[in-house]
């Protein structure tokens, strides 16, 4: 039990100690469907990205990350590696083309209302 | 004239205008080009459009998703005319597209339909925030946390179910919730009642964990759609579907001590309207081992083979009918070390044999164009054996069991009301028998109960806020008249992050006296029956049981509990604070407090109770790492001869801890750590020439680790690990180990683990 309280503890410390070191922000990333929020947030499966998580209604991303670990430019170049445009990265035609075809933004993009 | 001209120009025009139409449909018709809208029917009976719904033409790449309308277009694909629909949070739908210019989709909400979301990514445990049930889903990522090996092993990473040593000599893994034993809990395959009666103890190593797609762990009582017996709440498995990917899935495993299992789920069509899959298991344990070094197996030696075959034939256009069949044979070996179970002479031996055959079948039906309209006709036939020697005890025991249920469910008015009704028969044929030592009388349980019954249950849905479900039954048993059960299941959302969930109802089961405590038989205590008030002069050469007075066992069952998502540190974490009390009406109480020497059987006089509260902590640090900690405490009393006690071999406290790592490159690492604490014991004060026991246990830790590689590409699994990594072992399990055929000989008195450290291996390929 002690030592389960001790973990825990641990854990708790960790987190606080990680939690000053990060920047919160939002970015536009292009894409579609459910698939596309699996890809873009995998993409930004990396050491130094706290959470990532992007919106299909409203296309945007929310990303927490380490500035010292990873550069905002390198995250914008990440997405856009997936096969996703982002407002400041353009994907590569080869990746994007082989996306499948709900997820094919450029031609037939979803957009809502707002 | 002018006016004239006119006209004809305007007529020309016309007949401009309709022909250009026309030509502009053919031409369409040409390009062969799919319209349609998607839709949801929301819970006020509305329909509205599903913007950003995925449609796409199966096997290929050509899709697209729906506008803010619902609306959409596709060309059609010379090669595929199924159409799938998919949205987030709704079933995936698949059409069959004849040629029709014009399609209608209705999405259902797949929470109505209460099934395990696959088709996007999801935690490996979790329990659905719409469920008005307090259901756990385990998909096949979490069972693979702990590789081995069957059913009552599968639990090692839910807090919610106990899995318990029922004896130091076969080797019984027995499952617990809410600090009641197996027996309250109601055990299902694909919703047929499946472990019942005289399997209820070895019931859960029958079912192979390679052979389940998921497990459904409910606390509380389940749907009266499914019977009138779970009490402490309901575990139903589903095995691989006949719509298995996978051509083969080869699984071994071995294990310290010489536990060897294989499995194998083959899938025998390849594609077309009958699709059958056959599973085959066959295990065996071959050292005898001593861990513990009190002369005795920690462990039976045994073995078992399974065979079991399913199929599903899609008969018409909403109708098909499923069905299999399963033959087991199972045998244990145990006792003091070199003994020969066959001739033991001098030495104490234990033999534990089950044969099993059961068939199944299922009918449903879905009215066309009606989704939320359908039958189901559920069958099931079962022959259950069961062989026991224990020193000088035996029991043999055998079960006929035939269940018939239908359900016929659908809406009224909207899909905001829906319910389900139908009626069930279940039948139950006993012969057992029993005889304690050569001197007893055999004690012997002969009996058919038969109990038909009729169901409502219906669903109010006002999502996402929402839920009610409020179920009865009528039933009336053959031997014991009518009775009614009415359950209630109540969900309310507080905000979208929090939700309350209570439930209330009742329970009935008719105890297998014998069945169920045969375990009990490992130890030199003397089954102790009501005495019977017979005006006979003869003198009975066997005791009925039937004449014993049982009375079926009726509890109440009422649960609240917490769901709250939130964030810690931007990462999703969940906590779960669960209350459950049960309250016994009436239980066939067996009681190993009164004397040291007997096991009383007896009905409740008094009070019998449990409590449970269960707080979980779910948080995922970093992505690809879960931690589970989870604290619970049990309150389980009931009214003995002497007093109102705690009941036996239930801790009142308990903790849990599950790490959980998985890298990029497919290592997972899976660590458990349990404490689990104090448990009262049975008495063994009477035993004054003989061993002691202290009144309680102590208290101890435990834990698994386990380390496994994927190799996506090849399909292939590999995975090693330990089980009781810190060696912790009940030294002294058995009482008068020595001397097994004294009198105060007894090995129920297991606590903890008799067996030490085992490091096991295995492997899973799928092509």
């Amino acid at each position: 039990m002690k030592n389960l309280m001790l973990l825990v503890v641990i854990l708790l410390g960790l987190q606080v100690n990680a939690q000053n070191k990060t920047e919160k922000t939002t970015l536009k990333v292009f894409g579609n469907c459910s698939q596309c929020k699996a890809r873009i947030e995998n993409a930004l499966d990396q050491k130094g990205i706290k959470m990532a998580e992007w919106n299909i209604k409203s296309k945007e991303l929310v990303v927490v990350y380490n500035p010292t670990k990873i550069s905002l430019e390198k995250i914008h170049e990440l997405i856009a590696k997936s096969g996703h445009d982002t407002e400041k990265a353009t994907a590569p035609d080869s990746v994007y083309s082989e996306l499948p075809g709900c997820c094919l933004y450029r031609e037939n993009p979803h957009t809502h209302e707002d | 004239m002018k006016i004239k001209k006119r006209k004809a120009l305007t007529r020309f025009l016309y007949l401009f205008f309709f022909l250009g139409l026309q030509l502009a449909t053919v031409h369409a018709q040409e390009k062969r080009i799919l319209r349609g809208i998607v839709t949801e029917t929301t819970d006020k009976g509305n329909i509205l459009p599903i913007e950003g719904a995925s449609i796409h033409w199966l096997y290929t790449q050509s899709g697209t998703t729906s506008d803010s309308l619902g609306h959409f277009q596709l060309p059609y694909h010379p090669n595929s005319r199924k159409l799938v629909i998919s949205y987030i949070g709704f079933k995936t739908d698949t059409l069959l597209i004849a040629g029709e210019p014009f399609v209608k989709v209705a999405l259902i909400n797949r929470n109505e339909l209460g099934e395990i979301a696959v088709s996007y990514v999801r935690k490996s445990s979790e329990v659905s925030f719409i469920d008005p049930f307090k259901t756990t889903l385990m998909n096949e990522k979490e069972l693979f946390k702990a590789a081995c090996c069957n059913l009552s092993e599968s639990f090692e990473t839910n807090p919610s179910v106990d899995v318990a040593f029922s004896d130091a000599l076969t080797g019984t893994k027995q499952i617990q919730m809410l600090g009641l034993a197996s027996q309250y809990t109601l055990m299902s395959q694909e919703n047929i009642p499946s472990t019942r009666g005289i399997s209820m103890l070895q019931g859960p190593s029958f079912t192979p964990g390679t052979w389940l797609k998921g497990i459904q762990v409910t606390k509380g009582q389940g749907s009266v759609v499914n019977g009138f017996e779970s009490m402490a709440g309901q575990i139903n498995t589903e095995l691989h579907s006949t719509e298995t990917k996978e051509r083969l899935y080869l699984n071994s495993y071995y294990g310290a001590g010489g536990r060897t299992e294989l499995n194998m789920v083959t899938r025998l069509h390849t594609d077309g309207k009958f699709r059958h899959v056959l599973f085959l298991h066959g295990n065996t344990t071959f050292l005898e081992t001593d861990h513990n070094k009190d002369g005795f197996m920690d462990n039976p030696t045994g073995r078992q083979g399974n065979l079991l075959y399913r199929f599903r034939w899609d008969l018409s256009k909403g109708l098909s009918w499923m069905g299999g069949f399963r033959v087991l044979d199972d045998l244990r070996n145990s006792g003091q070390l070199g003994v020969n179970v066959d001739n033991p002479g001098k030495l104490y031996a234990m033999k534990l044999g089950a044969q099993r055959q059961e068939a199944w079948s299922k009918l449903a039906f879905t009215f066309p164009r009606k989704v939320y309209k359908s039958m189901g006709l559920q069958m099931q036939f079962a022959n259950q054996n069961n062989q026991a020697r224990f020193g000088k005890h035996n029991y043999g025991g055998q079960q006929q069991s035939t269940y018939i249920n239908f359900i016929y469910q659908s809406i009224i008015g909207t899909t905001n009301h829906k319910f389900k009704t139908g009626f069930s028969i279940q039948s139950d044929r006993f012969a057992e028998r029993l005889v304690q030592f050569d001197t007893l009388l055999p004690v012997v349980w002969n009996q058919q109960e038969v109990v038909s019954g009729a169901f409502f249950e219906y669903t109010l849905n006002v999502l996402p806020k929402f839920t009610l479900v409020s179920g009865i039954r009528g039933d009336y048993s053959s031997i014991f008249n009518g009775f009614i059960t009415p359950r209630l299941h109540l969900r309310y959302a507080i905000s979208d992050k929090t939700v309350l969930r209570a439930s209330a109802g009742r329970g009935r089961r008719l105890a297998s006296v014998l069945g169920e405590n045969m375990t009990l038989l490992a130890s030199s205590r003397v089954f102790q029956f009501p005495k019977l008030n017979l005006q006979t002069l003869v003198p009975l050469s066997e005791y009925p049981l039937s004449m014993a007075g049982f009375r079926p066992e009726i509890a109440w069952n009422y649960g609240l509990s917490l769901q709250h998502e939130f964030r810690l540190n931007y990462r999703p974490a969940t906590l779960h604070i669960d209350f459950f009390h049960t309250r016994f009406e009436n239980q066939l109480v067996v009681d190993r407090y009164e004397d040291s020497r007997s096991v009383y059987f007896y009905n409740l006089e008094g009070r019998s109770y449990s409590n449970n509260l269960q707080i979980q902590l779910e948080v995922e640090p970093m992505r690809r790492f879960d931690i589970r900690l989870a604290y619970r405490l049990f309150d389980t009393r009931t009214q003995y001869k002497s007093q109102l006690l705690n009941a036996p071999m239930v801790a009142k406290h308990r903790a849990f801890a599950n790490f959980a790592y998985e890298t990029k490159t497919k290592w997972s690492f899976d660590y458990t750590l349990q404490w689990i604490g104090q448990k009262p014991l049975p008495s063994t004060s009477g035993n004054h020439h003989g061993d002691l026991f202290a009144n309680s246990s102590e208290a101890y830790w435990l834990s698994n680790v386990q380390v496994s590689k994927s190799f996506k590409n090849q399909g292939l699994d590999l995975y090693v690990g330990a089980e009781n990594l810190f060696n912790f072992m009940q030294h002294h399990a058995i009482l008068n180990a020595s001397t097994p055929f004294d009198e105060y000989f007894d090995a129920t008195l297991v606590w903890g683990p008799v067996f030490g450290r085992m490091v096991y291996g295995g492997m899973r390929w799928k092509w």
